[in-house]
């Protein structure tokens, strides 16, 4: 241990190690502010194109919004927003289950009843990512 | 690296001279190209992480020689290594020269720094960041006009500040060596 310091000393000069450090520095704020997005996430909740409702996520809460053939409810829970009552035959939007990355959404094309989640939820948004 | 500087610089004439100065861009650059296939064989650890080797021998070049030298070394072995492995002109040969070239703005600003200035270390942490700061942007201006790319930044550069730790390290070792067996033939700028 006291050998590798001493050969790490040896191996720089002063401004080698404010730049490791500065760029060690850098480089640990830069991922730290990257991957510490703030968990609050909103999710916007649209009939036909109309935005009607803003749901805060991080507030467990049950919404009950009108569509164009009946009320359909929502639920948020940890950050996540589903459809739990649609007036629809098919229940797609219902099966589609929760929804907590930003980007990512619920539909219900009967009762043109849409939710989406906007800034800020968890998750970069990607499907995949190819290299 | 094998010796190309029998008998000491500055008392042969300047033809031999010239000739030791090729004899050298041309070994350092066939090592750099070959330390850059070697690289292209090894399966990706992390994707979009390399370890970077070929710039261990850029940054000796211009702690021994000076920057014209890390250059030619530079933009050689990613053209020579681009013609081998067929990506010449393709997204990974852009890629490849941009990071290059911004790796070698770096080292020619950290080469301009006052005082006993950066040694191998600094040299090669300045280099890897400003390489993947230069594939960023020409993979943004060329290839994907998409914020998301930046999201693969903290990634990048704990990556880059990583192996330009480690290849700064390995550098030193090979200019000390270098210099341990031609103590006359160094001619460091600013040392």
């Amino acid at each position: 241990m006291k050998g590798l310091l001493a050969f790490l000393l040896r191996a720089t000069t002063p401004a080698d190690r404010v730049a490791v450090v500065a760029a060690w520095a850098a480089v640990s704020a830069l991922a730290v502010s990257a991957w510490s997005a703030p968990a609050g996430g909103e999710a916007v909740v649209l009939v036909g194109d109309h935005e009607v409702r803003r749901l805060n996520l991080a507030r467990d809460q049950r919404v009950t919004v009108q569509g164009r053939i009946g009320p359909a409810e929502l639920q948020v829970k940890d950050g996540a927003v589903r459809f739990v009552h649609s007036p629809c035959s098919s229940k797609r939007c219902i099966r589609m289950g929760w929804q907590h990355r930003r980007g990512a959404g619920a539909a219900c094309v009967p009762n043109e009843v849409m939710v989406r989640v906007t800034g800020g939820g968890s998750g970069s948004g990607w499907d995949a990512v190819n290299y | 690296m094998p010796s190309t500087t029998e008998p000491a610089a500055g008392r042969q004439p300047p033809a031999l001279a010239a000739l030791r100065r090729d004899a050298h861009l041309a070994w350092l650059a066939a090592f750099a190209v070959a330390l850059h296939m070697l690289e292209a064989a090894l399966p990706p650890i992390v994707p979009g992480i390399k370890p970077g080797l070929a710039n261990v021998v850029s940054v000796a070049a211009l702690c021994l020689w000076g920057w014209r030298t890390a250059a030619v070394v530079s933009l050689l072995r990613v053209l020579v290594a681009a013609i081998l492995l067929g990506t010449l002109l393709s997204p990974a040969f852009w890629l490849s020269l941009g990071g290059a070239l911004a790796a070698l703005a770096a080292l020619g600003a950290g080469a301009a720094l006052p005082g006993r200035g950066l040694g191998p270390v600094g040299y090669s942490v300045v280099a890897a960041l400003a390489h993947i700061g230069g594939q960023l942007v020409v993979a943004y201006a060329l290839f994907v006009q998409h914020a998301g790319l930046f999201v693969l930044a903290p990634v990048l550069g704990l990556g880059a500040a990583a192996t330009g730790t480690f290849n700064g390290l390995a550098a030193y070792l090979l200019v000390r060596e270098w210099d341990t067996e031609n103590p006359e033939a160094n001619v460091r700028p600013g040392a």
